[in-house]
C-alpha cells in the first residue's frame, strides 16, 4: 500500500471511529430490541461516504478490502450487529464482483452446498436486496433465498444475518477463486467479532479502573487484573494474525490460506474470551441490560457462530500443514 | 464419603426428570421469550408441592452456624443436602429460569432457618402455606456492594420499637414479588461485619420502594430486581434472631450471610451441571441424528473426543457437588468444598455450553435450537453467588489455612 493509500486508510478509520462513537453505540441496545436499523442512522452512514463500494472503479477507493474490513472493525467496535447490518450490502457488492462466473458455467453441487449450511459456510444475507453469499474454503456462491429469520439468536439481532432456508444459487465460484473470495469474506465476521470482543473489554477496564471493592479499585486486584491482561494479549494477537493474512492475502504471496485460516480460529477466540472475562468482571452489572458488554458478548458469539464449527478450521490447517 | 444413592435420592431424580420432561422443558423458550414463568404454570407447581428449597439443613454443619433448632439423631443418616443437589440438577435440566421462580422462600429461606426465632420461623415459612404462590427473597448485593459483602452501605438506625432502614438492595432474585425479604443492612459500619443485622422487610411496607426489573443476558424468564428503603420502620420483631442473637455472637450477621452461600452454593453448581448435561445431551442427539454433521466427516474423531472430554469435566464438576452436599449431611464444615463446587462447575459449564453450541455447526447459534439459550443461561453461575473470583479466594484462604497460616 503506497503512501497516498495509507493516508486515506488513517482518514477513513478515523471517519469510522467517529461515527461508531457518536450514533452506533448509543443506538445499539434500542436497535437490537427493535431488531431493525434506524433510518436515521443509515441515512447518516450513507452521507459520510463509508461505503467504500459505491463507486466500482476503483472500488474501495482503491483500498480493497482492507478499506471495507477497516470500516467494518471500527463501526463493530461503536455496535457489532449495526455495523453488519450497514455494511453487509457493501460487502455482499464487493465479493460478488469477484464472482467470474454464473453459477451453470461451473461445477458445483448445489447439494453439496445445503450440506455445508449446517457446517462450516459462512453465510451473508442482506436484508435490503434478499441476496444471499456463502462462503467456504471450498466453494463460494451467490444465490437467492427465502427471508426466513430466526426468531431469536443469540445475538446479532439487527445484523440481519440468517442462514435459514434452502438457497436457490445465481452464482458461484470453486477452486482458487472460491478460496479468495473466502479470505476476504470471512474478514467481515473477523471484523465484526474483533469489534465486538475489544468493545467489551475496553468497557470491562474502564469499569475495573473506578470500581471499589474491598475499598480498592478493581484494577489492583491480580484475579481482575490479570485475565483483562491475558485477553487483551489475545486480541492483539488476533488482530496481528489477520493483519498479516490481509496482507499475504492482498499481496498474493503463498500461505495466504493457511493465515486466514488460523486469523479466523484466533479471533473467535480472543473475542470469546475478551467478551467473557469482561461480563465477568462487571459481575453482576456485566450480566444484566444496564451496560452493553452482555449484548457485545453475544454478539461476538453470533459472528462467531456464522462460520460454523471451529475445529473444522483446525482441521483445515492442519491439511494445510501437512500438505 | 459415601457415593451411594440412597433409594430417596434416586426416586426425587426420577420423579423430577420426568417432571423436568414434560412440564418445565415444553415451557422452557416460551418463558424465556416472555421473560416471565406463566403463573398458571406456577400455580399448579404449587398444587402439586414442588419447591426448589435451598436445604436449611446445611445450616448448622456447613457454613459454621449454630444448628439453631436443629435435633440431632445419629441413628438417620442426614441425606437433605444430596437430595437438593440431585433435584437441583435435574430441574435445571428443564429449565434453570423457571426452576428459580418456583413458589417458596427461596434464597430467603436458610438465614430464617438459621437464625431466626420459633415466632419468626412460623410466621415468615407460614406464609407459603396458602394455596397460591408466594414468594420469599434475599437482599443481600447493593450497587456499591456487590462481591464485598462486607462492605454493605444499607443503614439500619435503631430507634423505638424497631430500626430506621435507608439504602438500596440490587441484583434481588424474585424481588418485586415477594412477601418478605431478608435484608442485610449495618446499624454501624465503623463496626464492619459486627455491625451487620438481617432485617426482614415485608411487601408493601411504607418506605419501600421497588426499583428495576432487569433485562439480562439469560434467565430472562426470572425476575431480578432492586429496591430502596427510604426511611422504612422495620420493627424489632422482624429482626431476624433478636438483637440479643448478635449482642451474644459477634460478627455473626455477616456469618449469618456467609452460611447462607455454603448452603447455596452447591446448589447452584448443581444446576450448572444440569444445564451442561442438557447442552451435552442436546448436542450428542443433533451430532447423532445428521451424521453430515460428525460421524461421517473428517472430524469424527474429533468429535469423539470432545465430547468424551466434555463428559469427563461434568462427571467431575458432579462429583465436587456431591462431595459438598455429603459434606453437609455429615454435618461437616464445607466452606472449601463449596466453593470448589460453584467455581468448577460454573466454568465447566461454560465452556460445555459454548462447546456443544459450537459442535452443531451456526444453527447451534439460533432460536430453533435451546442450546443459546442454555449459553446464555449460564454465564450468570460463575457469577451469582459469589463470583468465581470470589470463590477463588475463600479456596485460597482455606488451602493456607490447612498449611498452617494465620486468618
Amino acid at each position: 500500500m503506497n503512501d497516498g493509500a495509507e493516508e486515506l486508510l488513517v482518514s477513513v478509520r478515523e471517519l469510522a471511529k467517529s461515527l461508531a462513537q457518536t450514533s452506533l453505540r448509543e443506538k445499539g441496545r434500542q436497535a437490537e430490541a427493535d431488531r431493525v436499523v434506524p433510518q436515521a442512522l443509515r441515512d447518516a452512514f450513507a452521507q459520510t461516504g463509508l461505503d467504500l463500494t459505491a463507486d466500482p472503479e476503483p472500488e474501495g477507493a482503491g483500498l480493497g478490502v482492507a478499506g471495507l474490513y477497516a470500516v467494518t472493525r471500527e463501526l463493530a467496535e461503536g455496535d457489532p450487529a449495526l455495523a453488519g447490518a450497514l455494511l453487509l450490502p457493501a460487502w455482499l457488492r464487493h465479493l460478488g464482483r469477484m464472482l467470474s462466473q454464473p453459477v451453470a458455467a461451473v461445477s458445483f453441487d448445489p447439494g453439496a452446498l445445503d450440506k455445508e449450511l449446517t457446517n462450516d459456510l459462512v453465510a451473508l444475507r442482506s436484508t435490503d436486496d434478499g441476496a444471499t453469499l456463502f462462503l467456504s474454503p471450498q466453494a463460494s456462491a451467490l444465490a437467492e433465498m427465502p427471508h426466513q429469520p430466526s426468531e431469536y439468536s443469540v445475538g446479532l439481532s439487527a445484523a440481519g444475518l440468517t442462514r435459514l432456508g434452502r438457497p436457490v444459487l445465481t452464482a458461484a465460484s470453486t477452486g482458487e477463486e472460491a478460496q479468495a473470495m473466502w479470505r476476504e469474506g470471512v474478514l467481515l465476521p473477523i471484523a465484526l467479532m474483533l469489534g465486538a470482543g475489544w468493545a467489551a473489554l475496553h468497557t470491562a477496564v474502564a469499569y475495573a479502573l473506578t470500581r471499589k471493592t474491598f475499598g480498592q479499585p478493581l484494577t489492583t486486584y491480580q484475579g481482575v487484573a490479570f485475565p483483562l491482561a491475558d485477553a487483551a494479549t489475545w486480541m492483539e494477537a488476533a488482530q496481528a494474525l489477520v493483519e498479516r493474512a490481509m496482507w499475504l492475502h492482498q499481496s498474493g504471496q503463498p500461505g495466504a490460506q493457511q493465515a486466514m485460516l488460523s486469523a479466523l480460529v484466533a479471533s473467535r477466540q480472543a473475542a470469546f474470551k475478551a467478551g467473557d472475562e469482561s461480563v465477568q468482571t462487571l459481575g453482576g452489572a456485566g450480566f444484566v441490560s444496564e451496560f452493553p458488554v452482555e449484548m457485545w458478548f453475544r454478539d461476538a458469539v453470533a459472528a462467531g457462530a456464522l462460520t460454523g464449527r471451529l475445529d473444522h478450521y483446525a482441521l483445515l490447517i492442519g491439511e494445510e500443514v501437512a500438505s | 464419603m459415601n457415593w451411594e444413592w440412597t433409594p430417596q435420592m434416586r426416586q426425587v431424580r426420577d420423579f423430577l426428570h420426568y417432571f423436568a420432561q414434560t412440564e418445565i422443558r415444553p415451557i422452557s423458550r416460551a418463558a424465556d421469550i416472555a421473560h416471565e414463568v406463566p403463573l398458571a404454570f406456577l400455580t399448579k407447581v404449587k398444587a402439586l408441592g414442588i419447591s426448589m428449597e435451598p436445604i436449611p439443613a446445611s445450616v448448622g454443619s456447613a457454613g459454621g452456624g449454630e444448628g439453631v433448632g436443629e435435633e440431632e439423631d445419629s441413628k438417620r443418616v442426614r441425606q437433605t443436602n444430596r437430595i437438593a443437589v440431585v433435584a437441583a440438577e435435574e430441574m435445571a435440566w428443564g429449565d434453570a429460569a423457571v426452576i428459580i421462580t418456583l413458589p417458596g422462600p427461596g434464597l430467603g429461606g436458610p438465614p430464617v432457618a438459621a437464625t431466626g426465632t420459633a415466632e419468626q420461623k412460623t410466621r415468615l415459612f407460614g406464609v407459603f402455606s396458602a394455596p397460591e404462590p408466594k414468594w420469599g427473597a434475599y437482599a443481600l448485593t447493593e450497587p456499591e456492594a456487590g462481591s464485598d459483602a462486607s462492605g454493605v452501605q444499607m443503614t439500619a438506625a435503631q430507634t423505638s420499637g424497631g430500626y430506621i432502614l435507608n439504602g438500596t438492595k440490587t441484583f434481588i432474585t424474585n424481588g418485586a414479588r415477594a412477601e418478605w425479604i431478608v435484608t442485610f443492612a449495618t446499624v454501624d459500619r465503623a463496626l464492619g461485619r459486627r455491625g451487620q443485622r438481617a432485617f426482614v422487610v415485608e411487601k408493601g411496607q411504607p418506605g419501600l420502594e421497588p426499583g428495576r426489573i432487569f433485562d439480562k443476558m439469560g434467565l430472562r424468564a426470572s425476575e431480578t430486581s432492586e429496591f430502596t428503603l427510604v426511611d422504612a420502620f422495620v420493627p424489632d420483631h422482624n429482626l431476624l434472631g433478636g438483637e440479643s442473637y448478635y449482642q451474644e455472637r459477634q460478627a455473626k450477621g455477616f456469618r449469618v450471610a456467609m452460611a447462607t452461600f455454603d448452603s447455596t452454593r452447591p446448589l447452584v453448581a448443581a444446576m450448572a451441571v444440569g444445564i451442561a448435561r442438557a447442552a451435552l445431551e442436546e448436542a450428542t442427539d443433533r451430532l447423532t441424528q445428521n451424521s453430515a454433521l460428525s460421524l461421517a466427516t473428517p472430524l469424527a474423531g474429533a468429535t469423539r473426543a470432545r465430547l468424551g472430554q466434555m463428559a469427563v469435566e461434568l462427571e467431575m464438576a458432579r462429583a465436587l457437588v456431591f462431595e459438598a452436599a455429603s459434606m453437609a449431611d455429615a454435618r461437616q464444615p464445607n466452606a472449601k468444598m463449596a466453593s470448589m463446587s460453584k467455581a468448577f462447575a460454573g466454568q465447566v459449564a461454560m465452556a460445555i455450553c459454548r462447546q456443544a453450541m459450537d459442535l452443531v455447526g451456526s444453527v447451534g447459534a439460533l432460536g430453533d435450537s435451546l442450546l443459546e439459550k442454555w449459553y446464555r443461561d449460564i454465564k450468570v453461575f460463575d457469577i451469582f453467588e459469589g463470583t468465581g473470583q470470589i470463590q477463588r479466594i475463600v479456596i485460597s484462604r482455606r488451602l493456607f489455612e490447612e498449611a498452617g497460616a494465620a486468618n
